[in-house]
């Protein structure tokens, strides 16, 4: 429901702000905590109070914003929010330590770049794939990080000055002192400009970790993690017309990448069926349906159809379109549609 | 009911750039920190009011990070 529509049905009545209310706190917290964080600011040079909430409000709002929008394309991958709690500085040094915390400086509401590059940082550091943490390497776990918050902070319209913040005094920094480090985040941004990142990578290794968790790493996961991310850069780095077997069938990733492409004059969903079902023999626990372009996306929407149809042992997940950018800088509405096998071992 | 607009949250412990000299003031490491005599755990870089990253507590000490993101991320994790 609109504010407008909402405004036409009520009036600027006591409904309309029982319904403002209820809006704002309940059903979108994110957009709340903007309006709190606005109000603050105007009388935060008033009191300590209107300072803190300002300061506090402008990070929650804006974090809770991204993490409601990354979880449209992969559920539960951010699964928490953040509430930034104020220490009292009457607290004593003898409860501090006894506490245990963690205790982060946050600078007055008008420091915004440093405070959210600081916000989000630590909050990606915790937030993204916490289970699948020991079995990649610290590499990627470390360009993740980066990457997500880099993202986040692009997101962040009202304040991207935080993310030249961000590349100025931290991503920068570090990749140019790590090479290693760079080729990763490298590699991490083409995968998302293709619209692989999350909503492949991080899906898959956020399921990696909830299967392994308990298990102790002995080094085979990963090798098999790297192995994944070399599978996706070749994907994304695919020229039309190239073959890339987009199969990866390992210990504990099983996913097959099939590109759905619509040949000239030939509308027919068969050679798509035959080889999700060749894979299916094989183990393979997720299917990504992927196509670019209009007409290729009308043509996969049949695909997904027809699949949904006549495998009856794959259950339909998320299904969505989305912008990708090309090797050339070209825009194009892509989509992906998830099929699950239930009879995997 | 919890909607998917309902995320539960997690604390982001801070204090207010505000409070800083007073906490520290409390805690008698006043002097230290104006003399500069308190340093990052991660980097050894002298804390100021300026680079004041985070505060944490590690065998019943307190230790300081300064505010390079890259020292803020080796903080430990916390319960």
């Amino acid at each position: 429901m609109t504010l407008l529509f909402s405004i036409t049905t009520f009036g600027l009545t006591t409904g309309f702000f029982i319904w403002l209310i209820i809006y704002l706190f309940v059903l979108h917290q994110e957009k709340g905590e903007k309006v709190v964080g606005w109000l603050a600011g105007f009388i935060a040079w008033t009191n300590k109070k209107a300072e803190r909430t300002a300061t506090a409000s402008n990070i929650q709002g804006k974090i809770d914003s991204f993490i409601v929008s990354v979880n449209t394309e992969v559920e539960g991958l951010l699964p928490f929010g953040l509430k930034v709690r104020w220490i009292s500085p009457d607290l004593s040094k003898e409860a501090f330590i006894e506490n245990d915390r963690v205790v982060v400086m946050l600078n007055y509401h008008n420091n915004q770049d440093e405070n959210l590059a600081k916000a989000t940082i630590l909050y990606m550091n915790k937030a993204v794939i916490p289970e699948a943490r020991p079995h990649i390497h610290q590499k990627l776990g470390q360009a993740i990080d980066l990457m997500m918050t880099k993202k986040a902070l692009f997101s962040f319209i009202e304040a991207r000055s935080s993310m030249g913040h961000f590349v100025n005094t931290v991503l920068k920094p570090q990749t140019d002192r790590d090479a290693e480090l760079k080729e990763t985040c490298g590699i991490i941004d083409t995968i998302n400009e293709r619209g692989l990142f999350t909503r492949v990578l991080l899906k898959e290794l956020m399921e990696l970790g909830i299967r392994r968790a308990g298990i102790t790493e002995t080094g085979d996961t990963v090798f098999e993690t790297n192995e994944f991310v070399k599978l996706l850069k070749k994907i994304a780095e695919r020229e039309r017309g190239v073959d890339v077997d987009p199969t990866f069938i390992k210990n504990n990733i099983k996913v097959a990448l099939i590109m759905v492409a619509r040949p000239e004059n030939v509308d027919n969903s068969d050679v798509y069926l035959r080889a999700i079902r060749k894979r299916m023999k094989k183990s393979v626990q997720t299917f990504y349906l992927l196509a670019r372009g209009a007409r290729n996306i009308e043509f996969a929407k049949k695909v997904t159809m027809s699949v949904a149809e006549e495998l009856k042992e794959l259950a339909r997940g998320h299904e969505e379109e989305f912008p990708t950018k090309l090797q050339d800088g070209t825009v194009m509405i892509s989509y992906c549609a998830i099929f699950h096998n239930r009879k995997t071992i | 009911m919890k909607t998917k607009h309902m995320l539960p949250k997690k604390d982001l412990e801070a204090v207010h750039r505000q409070d800083i000299k007073t906490l520290l003031e409390n805690w008698g490491l006043l002097g230290d920190f104006e003399a500069g005599k308190i340093k990052c755990r991660f980097c050894n870089d002298v804390i100021s009011e300026r680079n004041f990253g985070a505060i944490f507590p590690e065998d019943k000490q307190v230790f300081f990070s300064c505010s390079k993101l890259d020292c803020l991320v080796k903080l430990p994790s916390k319960k």
